[in-house]
């Protein structure tokens, strides 16, 4: 179980985050939604050590991140576009340097990362191109396997569906799926609503700082009666926009 | 005929006619360093036909090679060389004629003027006669000096781009056979080690440019060992590849000429410049582009900065044991007498420059996109004006025994930016996801 206590993040004078406070079960997809600048990528550095809380902390299984960062990443895996591979080395190699900074005997790493990619990719022998002849999609899936590779028991993605292709979208949305079986968490970050509506459990919509929804998916829908894109809607635009002072730009 | 008149003198002119301030101040100070480097080879040739009393020679000869110390380090490491489009953006008003001059005006930083200059120059200091130094010294001059090294550089940089390491290579091939053609067939070692330093010189650059052709496939690709990618990066990628192999072939070069040098003193000192600043400059600040992706995957996975600096070791260490084989080799067969002084001097170097390149690699950064090539900016001016400060404190052990206290200094240099590096490691990486954060 992870638990985010009461955690607050400001930069500068600006806040970002506020004595914010949630808990994390396993077997559950969470689905972190929010506006642009609500703070989504801040708590999922938080939350992986890579930023440093003001107050507050985050707590794996009774470990604090701040004092155990190298043994929660090593059973967390984390997709995000923010990170970077080694452009300089092949799929191939990025993969092997992976495997080797968690630890994994060589043998069993190269039958993990192969067979992985075999399932994401077409083409096995684009293992050995250089990333830098790697498309978005294709850095994408490789960015995946590299973060799954050691079966962490909590998964973190931040928009993993961006700059994937329809049919790489359903692969990816299957393996999120199958993931969760095994008594492991993912927290995914998305503005592709609809797909996180076929995937999330529960919701978590971070808006002024704080969480001001933090339940399942079907509350958060009414009982299905509403459409998520209109739920998000009525949660973060309360109040009807004016849109008298845009209306120059819809007349003839 | 006619077009190639209108180039040398549109380059001339143009040239003259560039009115950028900051280019026009290197360029005098560059220039000043290239006429002074032109004086060294020109004192060598009058060294033959014994116009100087020793003395007069031995002060001219040191400084000049200053100056040559001095050029070649400000060619070398200065971010050498861009197309006038890149160094002022098409945004800037300025006429063709300006972005020509300018564009020239970086010329004499291209480092092909080096190559070219030591590789002809080496069998010219070395030369027996006057006659042959003199006919050399025109090869050399008229390919180095513009507008001649301008049109060389737009033939291998807009013509033959991919062949450009292969010329570089050839230049050795022609450097060693010049120096066989010309040289005194008493001291076999030297014509023998000339030649093997060209033609190897020559082989790999085939190699590599065979390489670049084929793309960037591993040559070791099938099998498996978790520390491989990066033990063996100098030889599977290709930028580090060329990197690596100009950087110990140039060396062993240096470390021939010196050794086979009359005025020991001042050879040494000048190849400890070029010794393990060769590796560890043009190796350790040319793996940016490395880093950048290797600090985030490390951070993403493990928190330890033991297990990130083994890894940026791990990069640096065949390259580095190749080299070290080969300078106690020649070091051994050549200059027994030194061999103690490089087996203390060589891992001490290393570590302190090791410390260095990764320190500027993370805080200095040039990022190279590319293959390496010469006329990329492509080297972190200040990072290697700090290595070639900490040398200079190291090679100092030569003015006497009580210098080899001065050995502490380096160290504690190294010392003190690695701790740096680690303590700001964390801070960089966060501040780095704060400012990704405040984005998103």
């Amino acid at each position: 179980m992870i638990e985010i206590q009461n955690i607050s993040k400001s930069f500068g004078d600006e806040v970002v985050l506020k004595n914010l406070h949630t808990e994390l079960h396993p077997n559950t997809i969470y689905g972190l939604l929010g506006k642009n600048g609500a703070g989504k990528t801040t708590l999922i550095n938080l939350m992986m050590g890579f930023l440093e809380a003001d107050s507050g902390d985050v707590v794996f299984d009774g470990k604090s991140i701040q004092h155990y960062a190298h043994e929660i990443k090593q059973s967390t895996g984390i997709l995000s576009d923010d990170l970077p591979l080694v452009d300089q080395l092949t799929g191939y190699h990025n993969l092997e340097f992976a495997a080797s900074l968690y630890g994994l005997p060589a043998g069993e790493a190269k039958m993990r990362f192969t067979s992985l990619f075999e399932y994401f990719f077409d083409d096995v022998n684009e293992l050995h191109k250089p990333l830098k002849q790697y498309s978005t999609g294709m850095r994408k899936k490789l960015m995946l396997i590299s973060a799954v590779m050691h079966k962490p028991i909590v998964l973190i993605m931040d928009e993993p569906f961006t700059g994937l292709d329809p049919v790489a979208v359903k692969q990816m949305i299957e393996f999120i799926r199958s993931y969760k079986q095994a008594s492991r968490t993912l927290l995914i970050s998305s503005h592709d609503l609809s797909y996180i509506e076929r995937i999330a459990d529960h919701i978590l919509v971070l808006h002024d700082h704080k969480f001001v929804f933090n339940d399942t998916l079907k509350q958060f829908t009414t009982e299905g009666s509403t459409m998520i894109d209109e739920a998000l809607y009525n949660i973060l635009v309360p109040e009807e926009r004016n849109t008298e002072d845009i209306n120059w730009l819809f007349e003839n | 005929m006619k077009s190639l008149l209108i180039l040398l003198k549109g380059n001339i002119y143009r040239f003259f006619k560039a009115d950028f301030s900051m280019v026009k101040l290197s360029l005098s100070l560059i220039g000043f360093l290239a006429v002074g480097f032109y004086g060294f080879l020109l004192g060598r040739v009058y060294q033959s036909s014994g116009m100087f009393t020793p003395e007069q020679l031995l002060l001219l000869q040191d400084g000049l090679l200053f100056a040559v110390l001095a050029t070649g380090v400000i060619k070398d490491f200065y971010p050498s060389y861009r197309n006038s489009s890149d160094v002022i953006g098409k945004q800037f008003a300025l006429s063709d004629t300006r972005r020509w001059g300018i564009n020239l005006g970086y010329d004499f930083l291209n480092p092909y003027w080096l190559v070219f200059g030591l590789l002809l120059g080496i069998p010219l200091i070395m030369a027996p006669n006057a006659f042959s130094s003199t006919a050399l010294l025109c090869v050399t001059a008229s390919l180095s000096v513009p507008p001649f090294s301008h049109i060389i550089r737009q033939l291998i940089d807009y013509k033959f781009r991919s062949v450009t390491f292969s010329i570089t290579g050839l230049a050795g091939l022609i450097a060693a056979f010049s120096f066989c053609a010309l040289g005194d067939f008493t001291t076999p070692y030297r014509a023998v080690g000339f030649l093997i330093i060209g033609i190897a010189a020559w082989y790999f650059s085939r190699i590599v440019y065979a390489q670049e052709k084929v793309g960037a496939r591993s040559l070791l690709s099938g099998t498996s060992n978790s520390s491989r990618p990066f033990l063996w990066l100098a030889f599977t990628h290709p930028q580090l590849r060329k990197v690596c192999l100009l950087a110990i072939i140039f060396k062993a070069g240096f470390l021939v000429l010196a050794l086979q040098s009359d005025d020991h003193f001042t050879e040494l000192v000048y190849i400890l410049f070029y010794s393990p600043i060769f590796i560890f400059s043009y190796f350790g600040n040319n793996i940016w582009g490395m880093t950048h992706g290797m600090f985030p995957t490390i951070q993403r996975i493990t928190s330890s900065w033991k297990i990130s600096l083994s890894y940026l070791f791990r990069i640096l260490a065949v390259p580095v044991l190749i080299d070290a084989i080969i300078t106690f080799a020649i070091v051994g067969i050549f200059q027994r007498g030194d061999l103690l002084f490089f087996l203390i001097f060589y891992p001490v170097s290393a570590l302190s420059l090791t410390g260095i390149a990764f320190w500027s690699n993370h805080f200095l950064p040039k990022y190279i996109e590319n293959s390496f090539s010469f006329s990329k900016n492509s080297t972190s001016f200040w990072a290697n004006i700090i290595a070639l400060i900490v040398t200079g404190m190291l090679s100092s052990a030569y003015a006497g025994p009580a210098w080899y206290a001065l050995w502490i200094l380096p160290l504690i240099i190294t010392l003190t930016a690695v701790l740096y590096s680690i303590q700001h490691f964390e801070e960089g990486i966060r501040k780095v996801f704060g400012e990704l954060a405040n984005r998103g």
